[in-house]
């Protein structure tokens, strides 16, 4: 009896990283699915960037669109999406916004994925990816390709939360046909990916701009790096830092180093050195030479003293202004 | 229930041909839990007797069973967890051979049960016992295994399990 390859990867798939390694020498064809199982190579806890759940997220939310000062609350309709309360708001996972859309999540068996416009707050049930599991690893990236005009969305998650293996299924979204409604593609499965080795620990969570998902990375050699994820050609690759924040300088404070979206690029920020008065954030910018351009800001002293950690949440306003905030 | 029954509009059922040419007869809400049998009634090619020519009898009977359970109303989601549980207490062999089956006929939540099974059983074993399992000779050569061994050495530490099922 020889089972078909489709077969073979079935059960594979369930397995730890360390049985895949020693079965890689079974036979040559396992050796070649095995080896496709694991070909990408990435962290083995990429999915634990996790956001914040919850009214936090939905406080960050309006605050840096609509620009409010006070939070308001979660609008009632995702209560009533989710049949009343049966939900802990901290049990809601929420993707990116992206042109007014984003979707929200609760925890399997009885797990819904959906839609939504918060604008108008219509909403629309999505089908949930096949491999999905709520485990705490399980996150959901939203993404836009402006080519097609359509939105993909990106599910990263486990069987179980100690799994290596990331499974990866991504879902189109649109674009918008004529009755303006958007139409719902089916999950399509990739290559789940195992990790590097020599990566373990993700300090940030994603960044999400058009259709490239960020994640700061820091390596086992206490090096850095940004992986970016195409959403669109569903291909991974990393991005050096600029060399300013690559070698051991002691000029900028890398524990403050960041990755956001600035003027719709991606950008990194780091303090300027690790002296708890320091007040200059300089600024990275990838540009479409795909090349670091650099600016400084001087922060207002107020946000670096009393917390480092935050000075991070930089946004445009539509006046041209950049606008900084910190937790205080 | 003769009563409900006449209420009800009636059943329709279908005969599911294994590749021994045994025939069972199914009520088509449960055979339909199969994507590929649904397709074929929907597409009307399925006169009475649907032939499955790659399941044999006991897988079939295998797969019906749990058919059967999945789709009974009377039973909770614990029983349901019960049944799963025992359903894979069988020999890997035959666990392989029903998830072949499961996914000719297309049944997702037996496919996942399968593999799972069959990952549970097979992730302590040695590679030669794996072999033996899936019926695989090695066409590695005695060096590229041994290189291949020395790749990921730490893969191989541990308590083995060297037993075939």
């Amino acid at each position: 009896m020889e089972l078909p390859e489709a077969m073979v990867m079935e059960g594979l798939l369930r397995l730890p990283l360390k049985c895949l390694c020693r079965y890689m020498c079974v036979s040559k064809t396992w050796c070649s699915i095995i080896s496709g199982i694991n070909k990408l190579h990435i962290v083995h806890n990429l999915s634990i960037v996790i956001s914040n759940f919850g009214c936090s997220t939905w406080s960050s939310l309006f605050q840096s669109r609509l620009g409010l000062t006070i939070p308001p609350p979660p609008p009632p309709f995702i209560k009533q999406q989710l049949g009343g309360g049966e939900y802990d708001s901290a049990e809601i996972g929420f993707t990116q916004v992206i042109n007014g859309l984003l979707c929200f999540y609760t925890p399997a068996p009885a797990g819904d994925l959906t839609l939504c416009n918060y604008y108008t707050f219509e909403t629309r049930k999505l089908p949930l990816p096949r491999f999905y599991r709520w485990t705490h690893k399980s996150q959901f990236y939203l993404g836009f390709d402006p080519l097609t005009g359509s939105y993909k969305l990106l599910s990263l998650g486990c069987l179980r939360d100690h799994d290596v293996l990331i499974y990866r299924e991504i879902l189109t979204l649109g674009g918008v046909n004529d009755e303006e409604d958007i139409t719902v593609g089916t999950w399509i499965k990739m290559c789940p990916v195992g990790f590097l080795p020599g990566i373990d620990v993700l300090s940030t969570p994603s960044v999400c701009i058009n259709q490239f998902l960020y994640w700061l990375v820091e390596c086992k050699d206490n090096t850095r790096k940004i992986l970016a994820f195409n959403l669109t050609a569903h291909h991974l690759y990393d991005i050096p830092l600029p060399k300013h924040l690559t070698g051991f300088d002691q000029l900028t404070d890398l524990s403050t180093a960041r990755i956001v979206n600035f003027n719709g690029c991606l950008a990194v920020g780091c303090l300027e050195n690790a002296r708890a008065d320091a007040v200059t954030l300089n600024f990275w910018e990838w540009n479409s030479r795909r090349c670091w351009f650099q600016h400084s800001i001087t922060l207002p002293e107020e946000i670096v003293s009393c917390n480092r950690e935050s000075w991070c949440s930089v946004g445009n306003l539509p006046t041209g202004k950049t606008r900084s905030t910190c937790k205080l | 229930m003769a009563e409900a029954a006449s209420s009800t509009i009636e059943k329709n059922n279908l005969t599911l041909k294994s590749s021994y040419g045994d025939e069972f007869v199914l009520e088509e809400s449960i055979a339909i839990q199969s994507v590929t049998i649904k397709n074929m009634v929907e597409d009307g090619c399925s006169s009475s007797v649907i032939p499955l020519s790659k399941v044999d009898t006991g897988t079939l009977i295998k797969v019906i069973e749990y058919m059967k359970m999945h789709s009974s109303t009377s039973s909770n989601e614990e029983e349901i967890q019960n049944f799963d549980k025992e359903f894979v207490r069988i020999s890997i062999k035959t666990i392989l051979n029903i998830l072949e089956a499961a996914n000719f006929l297309d049944i997702r939540s037996l496919l996942d049960l399968c593999a799972e099974a069959v990952a549970n059983r097979i992730k302590n074993k040695t590679p030669e016992v794996v072999r033996k399992i899936f019926n695989i000779t090695s066409d590695f050569t005695p060096e590229e295994e041994a290189e291949i061994r020395n790749e990921t050495p730490w893969a191989f530490e541990g308590d083995l399990d060297h037993s075939l099922d």
